[in-house]
């Protein structure tokens, strides 16, 4: 009997009758038949916020009878997205079998699933349920549902090389818009008030020696360029060479400073310090954690015993260390302080704000 | 053909289509002469590629292409004309990787667009690579973009899923009563125990005596535990931690001196704060920690540290990587941004060891202690 069902007539023959009467169930499965389980196949590794993937499943029936993927008691997937710590997120979703899988048959199907639209490090759990019976695992003990561990990236096409963002930008023409949150240059002139203020509550005075790490076309440096008495220093720092001719010629004070640094480099001398206020206006919200660690370093050999740091992080619950890319990396709170403390800072949040629906944007000071 | 595309009134546009691909059908584009410099004009867009792709895989890569030359270009006839895929270092130094030369699938005639869904062959290593996107035709001329601009795809290789590690999902589904080795990497116990004889060997080449206090993050099933049992003292102790919640009652089960103890750690934390350690020793823990993750568990070592303690731990570096690159399974760094790292956590490193690791990187033992 099993020879004969090897053989190519045997498969054709059942072939023709599985598509004439494809199997139904007008009851649930007894549980014995919920035997089975269901992995994925070549997962990927990380996926693309608010994507859509064609996840591969392979389903395994090693029950009695078939499962059908239709009629009034169809057998489906059910996936539902969790967190890093295993709460649910979001709404579970069925993903219907394309065809009925039959017992010693398993099959692979592609089913494409929507990655969540947010970062984060997320998992993707998929069982196997059939329509008015209930989830397989509960029913047969042996049956096997699948989790898969994926982080969620910001998508490429919102990664920022910001080199080449200068290189293109006419800085002449829009110096405002090239560092981001502004929409008009009469926008960014009103805020300067509003910046410089908030640096006078972290203990700002017209003496203050200040170093701005990623001073882009000058948004700190014109909000300090009347407010510095001669005593008072400012030094700006930027990965992007072509910001920093840009401030050097349109802020030639005598006691301002401007020089090209690396990602993870501060260029200037410890004799250039000690400094009272170093600020990290969107910086920490493109570096990976560990070069948020390795600037923080670099501050701390350049800030005075009563200096401090004024920096704003953007940080989500979804988030086990850090996701995102150079467009926007977004935190673990926790683990952003922690590092922050390996270094001996002190940390205190001075302003928070909405992000997105998941986020916050935290503007903090850290002290030695 | 294309060039009368403008002429055709617009309802007759589909129909005109299907003349044209019947026409093409037929005559089969091929190149049979070397394309002039004029001809050699293409643009190259990319579409959406994998953001992270696992090494020694393949990966579908969508480039559009343009012809913007006067010739029909083929992959057919006796100069063909073919696609390459170059793979480079992020610093644009070329890879041992050969390059790889896609066929056009169909012809590309002068002004239209194709859009290629790519098969791409992954390296087998870890790392941020480039890889170049051009054109090279037998017998004739190699060439990039219009613009002259080379066209990089940017690519970061990591472990392969299947390689990842769930640690507590592999102490969860192992029996420690039949075997407690393979879970922490051993195939064999003789070969369980041959290296437990090799860290200790380690050991007292750094300072470990049998009056020594040692503390062993992430001590698995008790690899240092079996031979510090015979050479410690009863001056000296053995603290063992794990994340691993299982390895911590196999371990006071089997290693029962009173002056052994075990208890469960976080992945970044060890909950001792009532004494310091002589050694303490990270076998195998960084080669499967994130960085931000290894300045952590440094940083609770050198809390946990004696004045002139000493910290043995090992890690994968590879110059192919800008920061690190992996997963669970194998981490691998750069190795200056690791070395910056360690310094952050205010220790000083000295090279005890050094084995080659997969193709470009290297598995390194180090001794840190405190900077002075």
């Amino acid at each position: 009997m099993n020879a004969l069902k090897d053989t190519a007539a045997w498969r054709f023959a059942r072939g023709i009758k599985r598509a004439v009467v494809p199997p139904r169930s007008a009851d649930p499965m007894p549980a014995e038949a919920c035997r089975g389980g269901v992995i994925a196949v070549s997962p990927p590794v990380a996926l693309e916020v608010a994507s859509v993937h064609s996840w591969i499943f392979q389903v395994m029936n090693q029950g009695g009878l078939a499962w059908p993927s239709d009629g009034p008691n169809p057998v489906q997937l059910h996936g539902q997205w969790q967190t890093y710590r295993g709460t649910a997120y979001g709404e579970p979703f069925i993903l219907p079998l394309p065809k009925p899988v039959f017992p010693g048959e398993p099959q692979e199907f592609a089913l494409p699933v929507a990655t969540p639209p947010f970062v984060g490090d997320f998992v993707l759990n998929v069982t196997l349920h059939q329509l008015n019976g209930g989830p397989f695992t509960s029913r047969c003990a042996e049956t096997k549902s699948v989790n898969v561990a994926v982080p969620v990236l910001g998508r490429r096409a919102a990664d920022i090389d910001y080199h080449e963002v200068y290189r293109t930008a006419d800085l002449n023409q829009n110096h405002w818009w090239v560092v981001g949150a502004y929409h008009s240059k009469e926008q960014y002139e009103a805020s300067k008030a509003d910046r410089r203020g908030m640096l006078v509550k972290c203990g700002l005075t017209p003496e203050s020696r200040v170093l701005d790490v990623g001073c882009g076309t000058g948004q700190m440096a014109d909000a300090l360029k009347d407010y510095l008495s001669e005593t008072g220093a400012y030094y700006g720092t930027d990965i992007g060479k072509e910001a920093i001719e840009f401030c050097q010629q349109n802020f030639q004070r005598k006691n301002f400073t401007f020089r090209p640094g690396e990602m993870t480099r501060i260029p200037f001398a410890n004799d250039d310090g000690p400094f009272d206020l170093a600020i990290y206006f969107s910086v920490f919200t493109h570096t990976f954690v560990d070069e948020s660690a390795l600037l923080l370093a670099e501050t701390k050999r350049l800030l005075g015993p009563k200096g401090c740091i004024v920096a704003d992080i953007i940080v989500s619950d979804l988030i086990e260390r850090c996701a995102g890319n150079r467009g926007e990396m977004i935190v673990n709170q926790e683990h952003f302080l922690r590092l922050a403390g390996t270094l001996g800072f002190e940390s205190e949040i001075i302003g928070r704000w909405p992000w997105n629906s998941q986020a916050e944007r935290l503007m903090m000071v850290f002290r030695l | 053909m294309a060039s009368l595309g403008g002429f055709v009134p617009s309802p007759l546009k589909p129909l005109a289509k299907k003349v044209r691909s019947a026409i093409r059908s037929i005559d089969k584009a091929s190149l049979d002469a070397p394309l002039s410099e004029v001809d050699a004009r293409a643009a190259i867009r990319l579409g959406n590629p994998s953001i992270v792709v696992e090494k020694a895989s393949e990966t579908v890569s969508p480039v559009r292409i343009t012809n913007h030359g006067h010739a029909v270009w083929s992959s057919a006839g006796n100069c063909p004309l073919f696609v390459t895929f170059h793979w480079l270092t992020a610093r644009k130094a070329p890879l041992d990787v050969p390059v790889q030369k896609v066929s056009l699938p169909v012809a590309i005639y002068p002004g239209e667009m194709v859009d290629l869904e790519v098969s791409l062959t992954v390296p087998d290593s870890l790392g941020h690579f480039l890889v170049e996107i051009g054109f090279t035709q037998d017998n004739g001329p190699s060439f990039g973009d219009v613009t002259g601009k080379p066209l990089y795809l940017e690519v970061q290789i990591t472990g392969r899923n299947v390689d990842d590690i769930d640690y507590h999902k592999a102490y969860a589904t192992a029996d420690l009563t039949q075997d407690y080795w393979t879970v922490v990497g051993p195939s064999t116990k003789a070969e369980f125990d041959r290296v437990g004889q090799g860290k200790l060997q380690t050991l007292i080449e750094n300072g470990l005596t049998p009056d020594s206090r040692v503390l062993d993050i992430g001590c698995g099933t008790g690899q240092l535990a079996v031979p510090l049992e015979t050479y410690l003292s009863d001056n000296g102790c053995f603290y063992g931690t794990d994340i691993g919640i299982e390895a911590i009652p196999f371990c006071q089960a089997h290693y029962k001196r009173p002056n052994f103890k075990f208890l469960q750690n976080e992945m970044t934390v060890v909950p001792i704060y009532d004494m310091t350690f002589d050694i303490i020793t990270f076998f195998s823990v960084f080669t499967h920690t994130f960085p931000d993750e290894t300045v952590l568990l440094l940083a609770e070592a050198k809390r946990l540290l004696a004045p002139n303690g000493v910290i043995i731990g090992d890690v994968f570096t590879s110059p192919m990587v800008e920061r690190c690159s992996g997963n669970r399974g194998a981490m691998e760094l750069n190795p200056e941004h690791f070395h910056r790292l360690v310094k952050l956590a205010g220790l000083s490193t000295q090279m005890i060891g050094e084995w080659p690791w997969q193709k470009y990187g290297k598995r390194q033992v180090f001794r840190y202690t405190h900077s002075k």
